[in-house]
């Protein structure tokens, strides 16, 4: 599959601050590429650096194959923007800010009237076109940055965190336009500091810390990284030492933890390691109330490579 | 897309406030305050004189020609009216009546020169007659030197030196604008509110940096030309700006019947121009400004305040003040600059150095238009 995005050796100050440090970055045509950091990694930094809205000290960056400029015309005429801020003109009502954003690539008027209403459509903001986007609630108002970011229909649109402070309703219908979107053949870029979401929608990612990548890979390929890949937990009593050491011996098993009433044992990839614990507790004769097993989430594997939680909130 | 520039200026209600409403409210206040006052005395654009000569001399001849080419004028209704009035006694007791519109005499004896003016009588008549007195006496010698060399000339250097003496007089009456010229007030309440149009050339600034504005950001990753939208921005604003300043005038000369004079069409032309000059003004503010949006603008509303009353929109002969103590001032402050021009067009009927100043501002608002379009064309920030 082409790629879409190159980004090579990107570094971007801000005076002293170092908000990206050798940022590197590819995206292939089609997928769903994640940019997954906390706040402040410089998830919007390095956006805005490949949107050649800001300055960048060092580092190339090619979209569609081209160099991208601040007049490269062509390039930005493809691409779409939902920024992290709601972006839209106070003054405007929702259907005249979208008819103005979308005007802005859209020549014909014909044409534009169309994808304006197939945006108010996508977004479901039929009953609001005459607010103004003050009088719109928070997710309504996050609706609108996004028809205004989409309505031109661009073949890759850059999400700067589209769902923060948007109720989980709104979020659902924000994730799902989203892999409609893919699903037409679009090439999405979308930053978040929620695993959840990056894990739901991302065909590859990049994990980002204080402007440094410190991981990156397809989500499957990021989870087998870390040591620890699965976390099974069994609820049973009295079980005494001897049948923990078994435990302990298994292959695969890395720590067991036992409180006399319930049972973890971090464990690393492998397919039997539920099997071969609970036959151990089986043949000493323990009866198991509940046994279930734990996939390693993207927190995981951050909290594995730096040592903290991804979300400080 | 020019369209929705224009819903967006049309749609900015503080805008409306500061340069519709308030102005209003404040000429209204004027209305209600001067009102009947205004009936009894009308302008300044005339004074009423008269020559009483003791002692026919050389210098009285001259003095007398001096004054008659100044209340001749071939453009227009002349600033200086001479009247016959046949001795002092006459002349004291004219000056004393309340009814008589003399306004100040001329006594001359020999080469010397007294000024007789009317009780209780405006400050700008003072200032006016004193003025020519001095022009004249310092003038003198060259008419002299004049006769005895080629006595053809003299017609033509007194013509010069009354030109001389209108252009002075105009310039130190107005700054000695005395409280009783109410219309001062409402000419000033203009000009304040043309000037509050600041906001709008920061909004211009604001429609186009990324930096600024959340809106300006997705108009940057756009494809549209910046010019374009640059141009858009402006010009949508000036239409606004155009409009209500239409408004003023017309309410101006239809409800608070004030004339605009027989230079109306130049006054019109003065104030399309003040306008765009805020504008350019406003795009300068923004751009070099630091903070907010909102921050930009109440700096540069503050800005106008104190240019504007530096001006004399309330303490009236606060420019006559600044005249005498520091006159760059005067000379660079917006405010007074376009407050002079307006004053002078209407009031007097020649626009004597109307194109001086217009020429002033319009360069001032040429150059900050190209500055800014230049700013405003880059795409690429260091920091959003
Ligand atoms: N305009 C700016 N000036 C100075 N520092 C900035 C600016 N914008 C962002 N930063 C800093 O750069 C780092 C990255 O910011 P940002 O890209 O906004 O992170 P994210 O989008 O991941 O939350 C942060 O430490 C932030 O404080
Ligand atoms: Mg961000």
């Amino acid at each position: 599959m082409a790629e879409v995005i190159k980004v090579e050796n990107l570094v971007k100050r801000y005076k002293e601050l170092i908000a990206l440090d050798h940022f590197n970055m590819s995206v292939k045509e089609g997928e769903i590429f994640g940019l997954l950091g906390p706040n402040g990694s410089g998830k919007s930094t390095a956006i805005n650096c490949i949107l050649s809205l800001l300055e960048y000290d060092k580092g190339a960056i090619t979209i569609f194959g081209e160099k991208m400029t601040p007049r490269a015309y062509s390039i930005k005429s493809k691409i779409g923007v939902v920024p992290q801020e709601v972006s839209v003109f106070e003054e405007l009502t929702v259907y005249e800010n979208i008819d103005f954003f979308c005007g802005l690539y859209i020549q014909d008027k014909a044409t534009r009237k169309r994808y304006v209403q197939e945006a108010i459509d996508f977004v479901e903001l039929n009953d609001f076109l005459k607010f103004r986007p003050k009088k719109l609630s928070g997710g309504l108002k996050r609706r609108l940055n996004i028809a205004c970011g989409i309505a031109h229909k661009p073949k890759l649109i850059f999400f700067d965190e589209p769902t923060v402070a948007v109720d989980p309703q709104s979020r659902n219908k924000i994730l799902e336009g989203i892999e409609t979107l893919r699903q037409n053949g679009t090439t999405v870029v979308y930053t978040s500091h929620y695993m959840e979401e990056v894990e739901r929608l991302a065909d590859h990612l990049i994990i980002l810390d204080k402007g440094t990548i410190i991981a990156e890979g397809t989500i499957d390929e990021l989870k087998k990284m870390i040591k620890k890949s699965e976390l099974i937990t069994v609820e049973a009593s009295g079980i005494e030492d001897d049948a923990l050491n078994k435990i302990r011996e298994l292959k695969n098993i890395f720590n067991v933890n036992y409180d006399g009433s319930i049972l973890k044992v971090e464990a690393g990839s492998g397919k039997h390691n539920v099997v071969d614990i609970i036959s151990v507790l089986q043949n000493g004769g323990y009866s198991m109330k509940r046994v279930f097993s734990e996939q390693p989430t993207l927190n995981d594997v951050f909290l594995e490579l730096t040592g903290k939680q991804l979300r400080d909130d | 897309m020019f369209k929705y520039y224009l819903l967006k200026s049309i749609r900015e209600t503080q805008f409306w406030f500061w340069s519709l409403v308030f102005p209003l409210a404040l000429m209204t206040c004027f209305q209600v305050a001067f009102g009947n006052i205004y009936e009894m005395e009308n302008s300044i654009s005339q004074i009423n004189v008269a020559i009483i000569v003791d002692q026919e001399s050389m210098y009285s001849e001259n003095f007398e020609m001096t004054i008659d080419s100044l209340s001749e004028n071939d453009k227009g209704e002349p600033f200086l009216v001479k009247q016959d009035v046949a001795n002092i006694e006459e002349a004291h007791e004219l000056l004393l009546d309340e009814k008589s519109d003399l306004d100040a005499v001329f006594v001359v004896d020999g080469e010397n020169m007294e000024i007789l003016l009317k009780k209780d009588g405006r400050t700008t008549v003072t200032m006016v007659t004193k003025t020519i007195a001095n022009a004249y006496q310092s003038n003198y010698s060259i008419i002299m030197d004049a006769y005895s060399t080629d006595p053809s000339s003299v017609p033509a250097i007194i013509e010069s030196i009354s030109e001389d003496i209108e252009y002075t007089t105009y310039n130190d009456g107005i700054y000695t604008r005395s409280p009783d010229n109410y219309e001062w007030y409402y000419i000033s309440t203009i000009i304040m509110a043309l000037l509050f149009n600041v906001t709008l050339g920061i909004g211009v600034v604001s429609d186009t940096r990324a930096d600024i504005s959340v809106g300006a950001m997705r108009v940057s990753v756009s494809p549209a030309r910046k010019l374009k939208l640059i141009l858009s921005a402006f010009f949508s604003r000036v239409i606004c700006v155009w409009i209500l300043s239409g408004i003023h005038l017309l309410v101006l000369n239809f409800v608070f019947k004030i004339s605009l004079g027989k230079n109306w069409i130049l006054v019109v032309l003065f104030v399309m121009l003040a306008d765009v000059f805020a504008l350019a003004i406003g795009q300068i503010f923004g751009l070099f400004m630091k903070g907010s949006l909102s921050q930009r603008e109440n700096k540069a509303t503050g800005i106008v305040m104190v240019s504007v009353f530096l001006s004399g929109e309330m303490v009236s002969n606060l420019p006559g003040i600044i005249e005498a103590k520091f006159p760059i001032l005067n000379a660079i402050n917006p405010a007074t600059i376009l407050n002079m021009g307006m004053y002078r067009l209407i009031y007097f009927d020649q626009p004597y150095d109307f194109f001086i100043n217009a020429g002033k501002i319009l360069v001032v608002s040429l150059l900050c238009l190209v500055i800014s379009v230049i700013m405003l064309r880059r795409e690429k920030y260091a920091s959003l």
